[in-house]
């Protein structure tokens, strides 16, 4: 199975059945389900939307096919099959109506609507709602946008970015897994970087080596 | 010694602390109104928060010879959720008149996010239009430059800086804090901000002037005797009883006495406890036998151990 975002690029329209082939081995019962789903797909946030979306979860959790992509549990496909059909009928009102969605959301299904932004048909309209989710204290949930995420890097403006990345130190989400860092780093976060190292020598606590991502190589 | 925690978040805390705290020494408390580990989704919410602030929590700590004061505010975090922000102001604005409430807090920089500039700038013009000193929260991440852009605004502002708290020092922040005429609070956390030793560190360099700690007890992992074990640690190290009680008791009275809500000379006198009252029907008691102490004349004896 490979990871739903390194799809081929394809229509809004197609991504929904490119997902729903990637779970297609989970048999026809679930097959059935996800393509009555998809034929008419609620709005976000609707009633009927959040039932949708929460029944994904239990009706392919813990079930793992061999070779499933890190990250994208099949639940986590089938949601981000959802979210795209979804989105994509809700046309220029899918970013409030994913906001409500996403407010209406357990932290499972929200780590579900940040991983699945990049997926979603014109995905610059919902940075605002993913710099929110960088609020978030539940680890999962802000790992689900800050790592293994090519969303920030490609839709952040740079203060919410540099954010997100020293959050990320500060939480001990690993910067490796920061998508696009490498490009995005600047003059202001390698300001941000140096204060922080500052900071915790004045405080006589250890400096976490991820800075080094961060920091120019020293003398 | 008598002590003050001048930030503590005691709606996350259980009776057994408030117990705990009173052994302790600690016989006044002001609690922040800030999140709740997750953001609220209705501006209906804090109105109810607001309400417990004033009502529900004064009365518990009362049961256990604690004075409870508190500041209201919106919080950094939630200042950039645009649905919340003119219904929570309101609320604000209408409660600050409250008893009880002595400052606007605590407000300041989460993300350093534009709306956090705007929220933070028209709360600071609130506090001046009510008369409340304010009560600064200083930002967990790029804490220096947040400090430095907090205490640019507040001079824009026009906030004279013996009303301001700012919150959350370290040895990156103090020293600009206390250049600037402000008050510096200093939370003792197991495992960040700030520890005993470090603190005791920053006392013997500055002094006792314009200095607090406070434990900033919530939710989280965090311990609200940090107050007294931090006036032990002071001790230990030779600092002078007269500098601790600067720290832990007449600093915090005298930054939060310019609301004119707290009157010093009342905090002299022990709170007496009455376990029989009731909050609206409520009581902190499980069946136990109510505790009542005759109103006190004298002095509270010494009982902090640390």
């Amino acid at each position: 199975m490979t990871d739903p975002t390194m799809l081929p690029a394809t229509s809004p329209e197609a991504m929904p059945a490119a997902l729903l082939a990637l779970i297609a081995g989970h048999g026809p019962e679930v097959a059935g389900w996800l393509d009555a789903a998809l034929a008419a797909p609620p709005p976000p946030g609707s009633p009927e939307f959040m039932r949708l979306f929460a029944v994904a979860g239990r009706k392919l959790g813990g079930t793992a096919p061999q070779g499933r992509p890190p990250g994208w549990p099949p639940a986590r496909i089938a949601r981000a099959a959802l979210l795209a059909a979804s989105v994509h009928a809700a046309a220029a009102e899918a970013p409030a109506r994913l906001a409500a969605a996403f407010r209406r959301s357990d932290s499972a299904e929200r780590a579900a609507i940040l991983q699945s932004l990049m997926l979603l048909p014109d995905p610059a309209r919902f940075a605002d709602l993913a710099a929110d989710a960088c609020r978030s204290s539940v680890q999962p949930v802000f790992e689900a946008i800050a790592c293994d995420n090519r969303f920030p890097a490609a839709h952040f403006a740079e203060p919410v970015f540099n954010q997100m990345v020293l959050k990320a130190v500060f939480t001990g989400a690993p910067l490796a897994r920061v998508a696009g860092l490498a490009e995005r780093t600047t003059a202001g976060l390698r300001r941000m970087a140096a204060d922080f190292r500052d900071e915790r020598r004045s405080s006589g606590r250890p400096v976490p080596a991820d800075l080094d991502f961060l920091l120019d190589p020293g003398p | 010694m008598k002590l003050f925690d001048p930030h503590i978040h005691m709606t996350s805390r259980t009776t057994d602390d408030y117990a705990a705290m009173r052994r302790a020494g600690i016989v006044a408390v002001t609690e922040p109104a800030f999140w709740l580990g997750q953001p609220r989704t209705h501006a209906g919410s804090f109105e109810d928060y607001f309400l417990s602030l004033v009502g529900w929590e004064r009365f518990r700590a009362s049961q256990f010879g604690i004075r409870h004061f508190c500041t209201l505010g919106l919080n950094p975090k939630e200042a950039n959720n645009p649905d919340l922000v003119a219904g929570v102001l309101e609320l604000v604005d209408l409660y600050l008149e409250k008893e009880g409430v002595v400052a606007v807090g605590e407000i300041g920089y989460d993300d350093m996010s534009p709306a956090e500039d705007d929220i933070l700038a028209r709360q600071v013009e609130m506090a001046k239009r009510h008369g409340l000193p304010v009560m600064i929260h200083t930002p967990h991440r790029d804490k220096k430059a947040g400090t430095r852009r907090t205490l640019d605004l507040l001079r824009e502002a026009g906030i004279p800086p013996h009303l301001v708290l700012i919150d959350h020092n370290n040895e990156q922040t103090l020293e600009m804090v206390l250049e600037s005429g402000c008050w510096a609070g200093h939370t003792i956390y197991p495992g960040s901000k700030m520890d005993e030793p470090r603190m005791v560190g920053l006392v013997q360099a500055f002094g006792p002037e314009r200095i607090m700690v406070n434990s900033s007890a919530d939710w989280g992992i965090s311990d609200p005797l940090k107050v007294p074990k931090t006036a032990q640690a002071m001790r230990d190290a030779g600092i002078t009883e007269e500098a601790v009680a600067t720290i832990v008791w007449r600093n915090p009275i005298a930054f939060y006495a310019q609301s004119g809500r707290l009157d010093p000379a009342e905090l002299e006198i022990p709170l007496p406890v009455d376990q029989r009252l009731l909050f609206e029907g409520n009581t902190v008691l499980r069946g136990q036998t109510p505790m009542v102490e005759a109103p006190a004349v004298e002095a509270v004896p010494a009982g902090s151990d640390g």
